[in-house]
């Protein structure tokens, strides 16, 4: 109990930091929206932590079910994965605050040609990769549980669209080079090594563990179990593709497209509610699997 | 392939994995330590009725489907025989 509520704490304690951040930073640092001032935009803030603490309840609630089954084997990925969808849980708020304190825009750290972007870029790139590997150590695990190999055409049909993406990825990033490389701040070769080869790996691992996921969902045992897992695969599944969705959209929308704020902030609110629901789906699953063990 | 358990514990725990996957054996565990107060592995035929009406209290919790729930107290019945 003291731990959940621990995480709820380092909610408040996040949302303090950001609001700090936000009313000390320059306001032309903060946001572009020069026709209101800081207090004025306070109210736009607030669904962006609804949405936040939506994600922090989606973790609560997978921690919960994992800890109360911890000693089994299930439940050692179960936390495995809970591990994960923490860290992805506190990728946009943890985002937003090194957005303000980096002096990009206020929702999302793509949005600067700021020298310091380039912290924002690698945070955007080793934080989910954190998360991301512990979701897909504990997916692989659950399938190892259910004797799970990929099937050939499951890897073809993963293997093909990692392809296609970290092409189109690739390509993208090289006109945008070509166009202003003093956004990268780095030579080419350092943002292909550094920047597209991690991001595409990511990706990889991502469908990995979603694919994992939605076969355990199909082939574990136990018809109420399985029901459980509806929701919660389409909830982990969705956190993992949405993550995705938008590191590419985002990098490519937003800093190299130069696309306008309005389109920004729209673009980014909606993938962000589309994240909290994904978390809500972890959470309602969690409580539906948590309920067999309650009872 | 699973082996097949012997003892009426296992038994009970291989036919609740059909519905409660890996869950199964927490799930028995439980019932039995809760509401019949013994360990699991000295669970005996006799025990098997009560069993039944603490599993079908919990199955209806969990489930709205009452032909599943049927469905698997039949299957746990058959052990008493």
């Amino acid at each position: 109990m003291t731990k959940r509520l621990n995480i709820y704490y380092l909610f408040g304690f996040l949302v303090a930091v950001y609001f700090c951040a936000f009313l000390s930073a320059p306001s032309h640092f903060v946001i572009k929206l020069n026709l209101l001032s800081k207090l004025e935009q306070l109210p736009l803030l607030l669904p962006y932590l609804i949405i936040w603490l939506v994600g922090f309840y989606g973790y609560d609630r997978l921690k919960s079910y994992g800890s109360r089954i911890k000693n089994s084997s299930d439940g050692k990925q179960i936390n495995l994965i809970a591990n994960g969808v923490l860290v992805l849980a506190l990728w946009p708020p943890l985002s937003s605050i090194l957005s303000v304190l980096t002096g990009a825009t206020l929702v999302h750290p793509m949005g600067s040609t700021d020298r310091l972007i380039v912290i924002d870029a690698y945070f955007n790139i080793i934080w989910p990769f954190i998360g991301f590997w512990f979701v897909s150590l504990g997916a692989r695990g659950l399938s190892e549980l259910i004797n799970l190999r990929a099937s050939f055409k499951a890897l073809n049909i993963v293997a093909a669209i990692v392809c296609v993406l970290g092409v189109l990825f690739t390509q993208s990033i090289s006109y945008a080079y070509k166009r202003d490389p003093s956004n990268f701040n780095e030579p080419y070769w350092l943002v292909l090594s550094t920047l597209v080869v991690p991001y595409i790996y990511m990706w990889f691992l991502g469908m990995m563990a979603t694919y994992y996921i939605f076969q355990y969902k199909r082939l574990s045992p136990g018809v109420v179990y399985r029901f459980g897992w509806i929701n919660l695969s389409a909830g982990i599944g969705g956190v993992l593709l949405l993550s995705i969705i938008l590191e590419f959209a985002y990098t490519l929308e937003i800093k190299f497209a130069k696309a306008s704020l309005v389109s920004f902030m729209t673009l980014d609110f909606i993938f962000l509610i589309l994240y909290a629901a994904a978390f809500g789906f972890i959470a309602k699953g969690a409580k539906q699997l948590k309920r067999i063990e309650d009872i | 392939m699973p082996r097949k358990s012997t003892t009426l514990y296992g038994q009970a725990v291989d036919i609740t994995r059909e519905y409660l996957g890996p869950a199964a054996d927490r799930f028995i565990s439980r019932q039995i330590e809760n509401h019949l107060h013994k360990k699991p592995e000295n669970l005996k035929k006799g025990d098997l009725k009560d069993l039944l009406v603490w599993i079908n209290l919990a199955m209806n919790v969990l489930i709205a489907d009452r032909s599943l729930v049927e469905d698997y107290l039949q299957k746990l019945n058959r052990l008493m025989q």
